[in-house]
């Protein structure tokens, strides 16, 4: 059995790395068919795909090829079993004496190779195929994005935006740096730029990042730092950290400042608030180092934190830091104000550069809401960043429908970019705990739908609406969808096609397709058929030895070298049989799936096992006729 | 003679192999093309399983007899009382079997599942030839109210356009089964052109059938054509690989029926034949039989030449 497994092994890694040449053979010809073919080459040359830029062409075909070779891997394998063995059984079979026992050894021979070629196959179906596919899709989306940015830096040029259209050629550039109309359009986007801004005066400024939030400092350590601050004459700091232990004592969730509160650093901490502020009011212009206008502008923006209003707080220090470089006390306020304010908004230059790194696109699905309502959610692409251990998602395009109960619409928005970050659910009341109650990971996706310029505060893009809640006084900058951050996370995987989900993702999803708009049959018929191809394959493999067995050639005869020469025939038959039993095996599926529900699984591979068992007799009843 | 009438004996076998076959794989597709999402359907149909026996009982024969010719080549029996049997089996099945199928089918009608509207259940995105709709209700008639999604080329400032109680123009394809399901299962091309090839054929059948016996005879003549199967069985002494043969050139007979029925090139053929051999040609079964002899000869003669060459080379050894 050792000799006949050999045999079968050399020829199987023979024909692969064959076929992987004739695949990639086929593929350049198919992308790129020289001139003059005859008939049949209109057929198979399927020619580049219109909107794949040049620059990715070879990588396009070689992807491509891959992907083939991949997709065609089963249907090689079963050809390579039914070759290699109606060779091998011959020649073997000239030795062998006791015809019961050598079937035997012939059939643990076959399960053997059938089984590694299963691994190998599984390997390229479910790990190697979805990877070259989300590379073919983000070539495709890379070159459709080129030629988007392209055209829109031509119409910025033509309406005499010259920023936005420097802008965009820049991000066309960063797809393909080698375009001469890009570039050239961005030269004389520059001229015109300069130009434009030599005549208006235009400039922009790019502040220093603030970094380093203070959270978490106990209540002790506030009052010591604020009375620190008071003798050294820092008035501001003085006052802050001393309103800072005085909410300590009025906040309801006093987990965010932890430590034991006693009623004497309230006392301690009111009267160094008091006296930091009587400073504060008496001091002229000369304590901050500052003009008396931007004194009076430093204490606005002071008071707007104290309000709460950090909007306004960011735009002042902002303005501050802008004008004078800025103190510590600026920065350190700007800081505050910028943490804050991105609680409630995020920057619309965060969103500049975000389209080609997209990973997910054209998203659609509903959520129902807990009063019997439901929201239809729809994203044109979602970009995925790494940010301090957490994921932060910028959705563009994003268009929420709100029905009532009694089915009509009671509130409609669109927002051009929103920023989705995951927050815990019991923020946000007890309906939103609800729906995260038997997860692990209580979080839900919040939602923030307005952002800010980081310089002009007559810069916003906020939700347009189409259809206002009588119950909303004014419009949010922030929402809540009422369902678990995992869930949504499942969903966007979900958009793109069950073909493109992992397994583990896909049997999590089928349980709750029906609760987002997602049919639940069209995710569980893809997840059996997945779990049962193994078991179609090894079938398949055993139905390819049998007729192997039965189609083998004289133990006397000769393996001629011609006959090698139509070994591709045998392939592209095979996969054409293996494509209409894998599509009777979708609909045996399907059919079973439509009458029993959840029992398909078991039904469908006990169905397989059985006609293995039948198989497998048939195999070793066979006889040297 | 054993070899011979145990031909007999597998060609049963195959036929009522193919029968049941043909019956439960067109009783899944009604099943599937049934299903609408998130509701249950019924699994065995008897109504099902009978149409797709009818319905696919001359396909089913005319493969039976590519089985045969199969089972000549791995029992390599290529005797003349062999050819004898395949020849009276082939004018069995296309003078009994298909002639009898043909009348019992029910006529004008495409293999195609049940042509009843299904309910569309509502909470669903689906795509339909009208765009993608998400329903939040819908009846019976497709008054519906709901989003439909716009293209991604549309006004940048929506995704959705809600509607209320709209009379809903879905084309029949949208109706006669769930897009959400038949989405789920994508038929490859090729397999639809087959079908498509066999619906076409078999009408083709039917209409003769219908029209006369000497009409139906431009049909029947695909049965000489398929003898030529048993020339190809010679071509080569590795068995798989003149089966390999013999299933493309099953195919490509059938092709090649298909094309001269369908397309015009049968009547600029017609009437090249007229001019050289007058009213003969205009006989309607004239030029399939004269291309399925033609097929025959070629292949047989083809056939001939290979086993010829072996002989001649190995002195009938079988190497």
């Amino acid at each position: 059995m050792k000799s006949m497994n050999i045999k079968v092994t050399i020829f199987l890694i023979f024909y692969f790395i064959v076929a992987f040449f004739l695949v990639l053979g086929f593929s350049f010809v198919r992308v790129m068919p020289p001139e003059n073919l005859p008939f049949i080459g209109n057929i198979i040359c399927k020619g580049v795909p219109q909107d794949i830029l040049p620059l990715f062409l070879s990588r396009y075909t070689v992807n491509n090829a891959f992907l083939l070779f991949f997709m065609m891997y089963p249907s090689l394998e079963i050809t390579g079993i039914l070759i290699a063995y109606s060779w091998v059984f011959a020649k073997n079979h000239k030795t062998s004496s006791e015809n019961s026992k050598t079937m035997f050894m012939y059939l643990r021979s076959v399960l053997v190779v059938a089984i590694v070629c299963l691994i190998l196959s599984v390997v390229a179906t479910e790990i190697v195929q979805p990877l070259l596919l989300s590379k073919q899709m983000s070539i495709q989306n890379a070159s459709h994005d080129f030629q988007e940015f392209t055209e829109m830096a031509k119409k910025s040029a033509a309406n005499k935006d010259y920023d936005l259209a420097e802008m965009y050629a820049n991000q066309a550039l960063s797809i393909d740096p080698t375009s001469k109309e890009t570039l050239e359009l961005l030269r004389q986007n520059e001229i015109s730029s300069s130009h434009f801004e030599s005549t208006t005066g235009v400039h922009s400024f790019t502040g220093e990042e603030p970094t380093g939030p203070e959270i978490n400092i106990p209540v002790k350590e506030l009052l010591r730092r604020a009375s620190a601050a008071y003798s050294s004459g820092s008035f501001f700091d003085a006052h802050y950290y001393a309103t800072l232990v005085q909410r300590a004592f009025t906040l309801e969730d006093k987990k965010t400042i932890a430590s034991a509160l006693a009623p004497e650093d309230f006392t301690a901490a009111t009267q160094i608030a008091a006296d930091a502020w009587k400073k504060l009011q008496a001091s002229d212009s000369t304590l901050g180092g500052l003009s008396e206008a931007m004194y009076a502008l430093k204490m606005q923006g002071y008071s707007a934190i104290l309000t709460g209003d950090y909007v306004r707080a960011y735009y002042v220090f902002r303005e501050l830091q802008n004008a004078t470089g800025g103190d510590p006390d600026i920065l350190r306020y700007l800081q505050i104000a910028q943490e804050n304010l991105e609680k409630q908004f995020f920057f619309i230059d965060e969103t500049f550069d975000l389209q080609p790194f997209e990973s997910v696109r054209n998203v659609s699905f509903s959520v129902k809401k807990k009063n019997g309502g439901r929201y239809v959610v729809g994203i044109r692409g979602i970009s995925s960043f790494a940010h301090s251990g957490g994921l932060v998602q910028y959705l563009r395009g994003l268009h929420i429908v709100s029905y009532s109960v009694s089915n009509s619409v009671d509130e409609e928005f669109y927002v051009p970019y929103a920023k989705l970050l995951s927050e815990d659910a019991a923020h946000f009341g007890s309906e939103y705990a609800a729906v995260v109650e038997k997860q692990w990971k209580k979080t839900v996706p919040f939602l923030i739908l307005t952002s800010v310029d980081r310089n002009n505060k007559d810069v916003a893009i906020k939700p347009t609406y189409y259809h206002e809640s009588p119950n909303v006084v004014a419009q949010q900058s922030v929402f809540v969808l009422p369902m678990p951050y995992e869930d949504f996370l499942l969903i966007t995987q979900a958009a793109q096609g069950a073909a493109q989900m992992s397994l583990d993702s896909l049997a999590v999803f089928c349980a709750k397709a029906s609760l987002y708009g997602f049919a639940w049959e069209s995710f569980f018929q893809p997840l059996c058929s997945r779990l049962c191809s193994p078991f179609l394959f090894i079938v398949l493999a055993l139905i390819a030895a049998i007729i192997a067995w039965k189609f083998r050639i004289s133990e006397n005869q000769m393996v001629h070298l011609w006959w090698f020469l139509l070994i591709p025939c045998f392939s592209g038959c095979i996969y054409f049989l293996m494509s209409i039993c894998s599509y009777f095996h979708n609909v045996l599926i399907c059919a079973v799936l439509g009458a029993t529900g959840g029992l398909a699984l078991p039904i469908v591979i006990a169905l397989y096992l059985a006609f293995f068992a039948v198989l497998c007799l048939l195999f070793t009843s066979m006889r040297n006729d | 003679m054993k070899k011979a009438c145990f031909l007999i004996l597998r060609f049963v076998l195959f036929l009522l192999l193919f029968t049941v076959a043909s019956g439960c794989l067109y009783m899944l597709f009604v099943d599937c093309t049934a299903i609408t999402a998130g509701l249950k359907s019924s699994f065995f149909s008897f109504s099902a399983f009978a149409e797709g026996v009818v319905r696919f009982f001359p396909f089913s024969s005319i493969l039976t007899l590519l089985l045969l010719f199969l089972s000549c080549i791995r029992h390599r029996n290529h005797s003349l009382w062999a050819a004898g049997i395949v020849i009276v089996l082939s004018v069995l099945v296309f003078v009994v079997f298909i002639p009898f199928s043909l009348r019992a089918s029910p006529s004008g009608k495409a293999v195609s599942a049940s042509t009843d509207r299904i309910v569309l259940t509502p909470g669903y995105f689906r795509k339909t030839s009208q765009g993608t709709f998400y329903f939040i209700n819908i009846d019976k008639n497709y008054i519906a109210s709901g989003v439909k999604v716009l293209p991604a080329t549309a006004a940048a400032n929506r995704i959705f356009e809600p509607f209320s109680f709209l009379k809903l123009e879905l084309e029949p394809a949208d109706t006669m089964r769930d897009v959400l399901i038949s989405e789920t299962i994508p038929q490859p091309a090729f397999f639809t052109f087959a079908v498509a090839v066999v619906n076409y054929l078999s009408q083709y059948a039917s209409n003769l059938y219908n029209a006369g016996w000497l009409s139906y005879l431009s049909f029947a003549a695909i049965g000489i054509g398929l003898f030529s199967l048993w020339g190809i069985s010679f071509f080569s002494s590795w068995p798989l690989l003149s089966a390999l043969f013999v299933v493309n050139g099953f195919a490509l007979i059938l092709g090649v029926n298909y094309i001269i029925t369908e397309t015009a090139l049968l009547d600029s053929f017609i009437n090249v034949l007229i001019a050289y051999s007058g009213s003969l040609a205009a006989l309607p079964f004239f030029v399939p039989l004269i291309i399925n002899v033609l097929l025959l000869l070629f292949f047989s003669a083809l056939g001939f030449l290979a086993w010829f060459l072996r002989y001649r080379r190995y002195a009938g050894a079988d190497v």
